[in-house]
């Protein structure tokens, strides 16, 4: 659905994303994570079509995105500042938005104005910081968006409103198969409701995974040997990283789970235990000497 | 994929008169204001009915002043308010993720703000339409006056709107595009003219006054307007103030800024929304540019206050330098841009100019050489200016055209290429036109040392040919003449006027054949001044002593005495003995407090001074006193001029 291969952009001669390539399936949600001036918001601006890259290509429904209103009038970008015309109230946007967004739905704008319960006819600068951004989501899901892209979108909502929005980002998902683009600086943000996780360190994708693989492929296990130690089991497995409290061994090992128990069961463990293993911790382990680009975004 | 928007988005309209109406609204009452309500003030004037007003709608008494403040500020208020947005990270950033083409959007903003611009000239030119069949305002204006304002209006409206558009889509400053529309406006004419200043020092016989006048008339768009002067008096011929080629041309210009405007804001970056020159390719021009601008006028100042070449050296060098750290700054949108490596670019930029000014002599040799043959010249004017050059031809006076007379022009022409020196003090401009068979036209100025004799000048000026070119009196018909004026510098019983036009025939008539009659010699223009006055026109005429026939009239009229300066009316005079290099510019009245001079009282001495004194002159300073310390007037005396009583005292 959204294509990204090998684009670069530099402001004026520095070079803010280098040779960047994505894929982002229809009916998914990408999380592109990265810590301050990584890149995120420049590439999110360029797959909005709003600045055009150096090189490379950024094709939507097979489309290039930059001037084109085909692409454009199916895709909805949510900034991370939000900006609104001076002066206007929620109703007099939403005429604005339902002019320039061809599948506008007056019916869904009708139903999240009973969710987000806010006065249309009130000025949005009226409104809070938070609020502001619920009118943006209000807006943006009434546009019936193919492709919705948001950048750092939980920023300045409180738990409640995040948990709404984040549902209503699903069910569109869901019920639509619409296509997500989500930057965060922080992994727990996101975790919840992303399938694909993308970390991108100065301008460059360090890596992409699929979460549901990552989290049936790398195990955290806790085992103790009475006579020897892990040195057969490095040679059977691949273990991450090791480490070693008292008599028991910490192991982060990667493969498939019935493998690695079959394979350490056959050693005769005096002890062994499968632990939860976060997020944060596999990011932290697949990286290794990288892991310094994840410690920023998993705080 | 069909798109199921409508092709027409009235919201984009709809925003952009929520945001910028205010100005249309401004300029709408601004007018109303202007026209018809000093309309109808002026018409409950009881005597506004017997006035005529000859400007139209441009009238002071419809506040002309007003007018052209709203013309040029509003439309460009207009453009910075409706381009804001995209340089501001926010709106642009919002605006250009909406599916929307650039070009569309572009072209919506300009159809908004020409409607906002063009409705109040509508509208209050319809209620000037309507007034005139309603009232009778026939001697305010007529339908075609009231089409021609609306007109100019209309269209110098969008030209200021549009200007200020494209200067938008090169710049991401609000602040920088407004004050950069108004350069643009004057960058032409001020580079044209600061070009030829430069030049004119290095080139000789380039005339800077002539190239200044073409600056002005030709490269500075809207100074029609500025220029026009409204008030002009009753019965005179009145010009609007800009021709209808103007208009068209202008017109011209507009639709190719817009074009301009439109493929630079396609071709756009949005990040550069905040930078002061946002299309990047044309930081660098803008740098050098304003460095150029800055050593140009740096030059200006230091050579015109110092007249020496090293201070006008030293004027590029700190001109240069100014310019080049004010345009970095103004880049970079910081003070903080002092860095080694900055002078890299200045010494480049420093070693071009040097280049330049090295072969500036050599390119130039060729002009400056360059006196046309004998057979292609059909006439030449010889004077002082090209602005004297311009009022001959409009008094179409004949020039110089006889074949000894041309060749001793151009023999002077010649000598003056040797003698020309553009910067010393104590000198006098010699200008010469050149019109050729082919129709070509050569200008030349020459700045030389009022003291240094040129062979064959004396040739020309005593010819009957340059003296009829020279003196205005042989093309004014005397019989237009409303009155002669003679005044001289101090008098207790004021001017004396001549009116009676046989007077003024037999008069004019006898200066004629004065100036005829004499030789090549300095007119003393000190002791009396005569104006021929033709409505409100004035001609000068540089009278002389030596002017026989006229000045025996005087005396037979009994006019004489009154009409020059007589030694009896004049308390003492105080004498200094000061070259013009020694005075260094400071100015005569200041050298005469200071100094104390040779004092007299004596009437006959007096006399002597008055009869050989004169406006401009080299060795003695005079100033005439009308009591004990009241200086009433200042004149000049040739050093070889001087009556032996000053000459032996100074010895």
């Amino acid at each position: 659905m959204i294509e990204v291969k090998n684009i670069t952009k530099s402001f004026a001669k520095d070079l803010v994303v280098s040779d960047v390539s994505f894929h982002v399936k229809q009916g998914s949600i990408y999380g592109l994570l990265g810590s301050n001036g990584a890149g995120k918001t420049t590439l999110m601006r360029l797959i909005s079509g709003i600045l055009k890259q150096n090189s490379g290509t950024i094709h939507m429904f097979g489309e290039d995105v930059f001037e084109n209103l085909r692409v454009k009038s199916r895709l909805v970008f949510i900034p991370d500042s939000l900006y609104f015309f001076p002066q206007y109230n929620v109703k007099q946007l939403a005429k604005y938005y339902k002019e320039m967004y061809p599948n506008w739905s007056e019916e869904r704008y009708e139903q999240l104005k009973k969710i987000f319960n806010l006065d249309e006819n009130k000025k949005v600068h009226q409104f809070s910081k938070g609020m502001q951004r619920q009118v943006v989501f209000w807006l943006s899901m009434s546009a019936m968006p193919d492709i919705l892209i948001l950048d750092e979108p939980f920023d300045g909502l409180d738990a409640v409103m995040r948990r709404k929005i984040k549902s209503l980002i699903i069910q569109d998902v869901a019920e639509r198969a619409m296509t997500v683009l989500i930057s965060s600086h922080n992994l727990r943000e996101v975790e919840d409701i992303c399938d694909y996780i993308g970390i991108l360190h100065e301008g460059e994708v360090l890596l992409q995974r699929d979460l549901d693989d990552l989290k049936t492929d790398i195990h955290k296990v806790q085992v103790a040997f009475k006579d020897f130690d892990i040195a057969p089991l490095k040679r059977r497995l691949d273990i991450l990283y090791h480490e070693k409290r008292g008599s028991v061994y910490l192991l982060i090992v990667k493969g498939n789970e019935e493998e690695i128990s079959h394979t350490i069961e056959k050693y005769s463990p005096v002890l062994y235990d499968r632990l939860p293993l976060t997020l944060e911790e596999i990011f932290i382990y697949e990286l290794g000497g990288a892991g310094y680009a994840i410690e920023n975004i998993t705080v | 994929m069909p798109l199921k928007t409508s092709p027409f988005k009235k919201e984009v309209i709809k925003q952009d008169f929520r945001n910028v109406g205010w100005i249309g609204i401004v300029y709408l009452i601004g007018l109303l204001f202007t026209l018809p309500l000093q309309l109808v003030m002026d018409m409950n004037n009881e005597h506004s009915r017997e006035m005529y007003y000859e400007n139209g709608l441009f009238d002071p008494v419809f506040l002309y002043g007003i007018q052209m403040i709203l013309l040029f500020v509003l439309p460009v208020l207009m453009a910075i308010f409706l381009f804001r947005y995209v340089h501001v990270r926010g709106s642009a950033d919002f605006i250009h993720s909406l599916p929307i083409k650039r070009s569309s959007l572009f072209n919506y903003h300009i159809i908004s703000g020409a409607l906002l611009l063009i409705l109040p000239i509508l509208i209050t030119g319809a209620i000037l339409f309507v007034s005139y069949f309603i009232w009778d305002v026939g001697n305010y204006y007529t339908l075609s006056d009231l089409g021609y304002w609306a007109s100019v209006f209309a269209v110098f409206s969008l030209f200021l709107f549009i200007t200020s558009i494209f200067v938008g889509s090169l710049t991401g400053l609000s602040a920088v595009q407004g004050v950069l529309t108004y350069v643009l406006l004057l960058f032409p004419a001020g580079m044209y003219g600061l070009i030829s200043y430069n030049l004119e020092l290095f080139v000789k016989g380039f005339s800077v006054d002539k190239a200044m006048a073409q600056a002005i008339e030709k490269y500075l768009p809207l100074l029609d307007f500025l220029m026009y002067q409204p008030r002009t008096p009753i019965g005179m011929e009145v010009s609007p103030p800009v021709d209808s080629t103007s208009i068209v041309v202008y017109l011209g210009l507009t639709i190719l800024l817009y074009a301009a405007s439109l493929l630079i804001y396609q071709k756009r970056n949005i990040e550069n929304g905040n930078q002061a020159i946002a299309v990047l390719t044309l930081r660098p021009a803008f740098k050098y540019g304003a460095t150029f601008c800055f050593m140009l006028l740096g030059g200006m100042y230091f050579s015109e206050s110092q007249l020496s070449y090293s201070w006008l050296f030293i004027g590029y060098a700190i001109g240069a330098i100014f310019g080049f750290i004010l345009s970095d700054m103004l880049l970079q949108k910081t003070w903080r841009v002092f860095h080694i490596r900055k002078l890299k670019g200045l010494g480049s930029y420093a070693a071009v100019v040097v280049i330049l000014i090295l072969a500036l002599p050599i390119i130039a040799r060729g002009y400056e050489s360059a006196v046309p043959a004998k057979d292609e010249i059909k006439n030449v004017y010889m004077g002082s200016s090209y602005s004297d050059y311009q009022t001959k031809r409009e008094l179409s006076a004949p020039l110089i055209h006889g074949s000894d007379n041309v060749e001793a022009v151009r023999r002077v022409h010649d000598e003056l290429i040797d003698a020309a020196k553009p910067m010393e003090e104590g000198k006098r401009t010699i200008f010469l036109a050149y019109e050729l068979n082919n129709g070509d036209k050569v200008f030349r100025e020459y700045q030389v040392n009022q003291q240094r004799r040129i062979p064959y000048m004396e040739k020309v000026y005593s010819s009957e040919e340059y003296k009829r070119m020279t003196y205005d009196v042989f093309q004014l018909a005397p019989s237009k003449v409303d009155q002669l004026t003679l005044h001289p510098p101090m008098s207790e019983e004021g001017p004396v006027r001549i009116t009676d036009n046989e007077e003024v025939t037999r008069a004019l008539q006898l200066i004629k054949k004065d100036i005829l009659s004499q030789s090549y010699r300095k007119p003393n223009r000190f002791a009396t001044g005569l104006d021929i006055g033709i409505g409100y026109e004035n001609y000068n005429v540089q009278l002389s002593t030596s002017f026989t026939n006229f000045n025996q009239w005087l005396k037979d009229e009994g006019l004489y005495d009154q009409a020059y300066l007589q030694a009896k009316d004049v308390h003492k005079i105080e004498v200094l003995r000061v070259s013009s290099e020694a005075r260094k510019g400071e100015s005569p009245f200041d050298i005469l407090l200071r100094e104390n001079g040779l004092e007299t009282s004596d009437k006959e001495k007096i006399a002597d001074v008055i009869s050989a004194a004169n406006d401009v002159g080299d060795g003695y300073l005079i100033g005439f006193y009308q009591s004990e310390d009241e200086i009433s007037t200042i004149a000049n005396l040739e050093a070889g001029e001087a009556p032996d009583w000053i000459t032996n005292h100074f010895k």
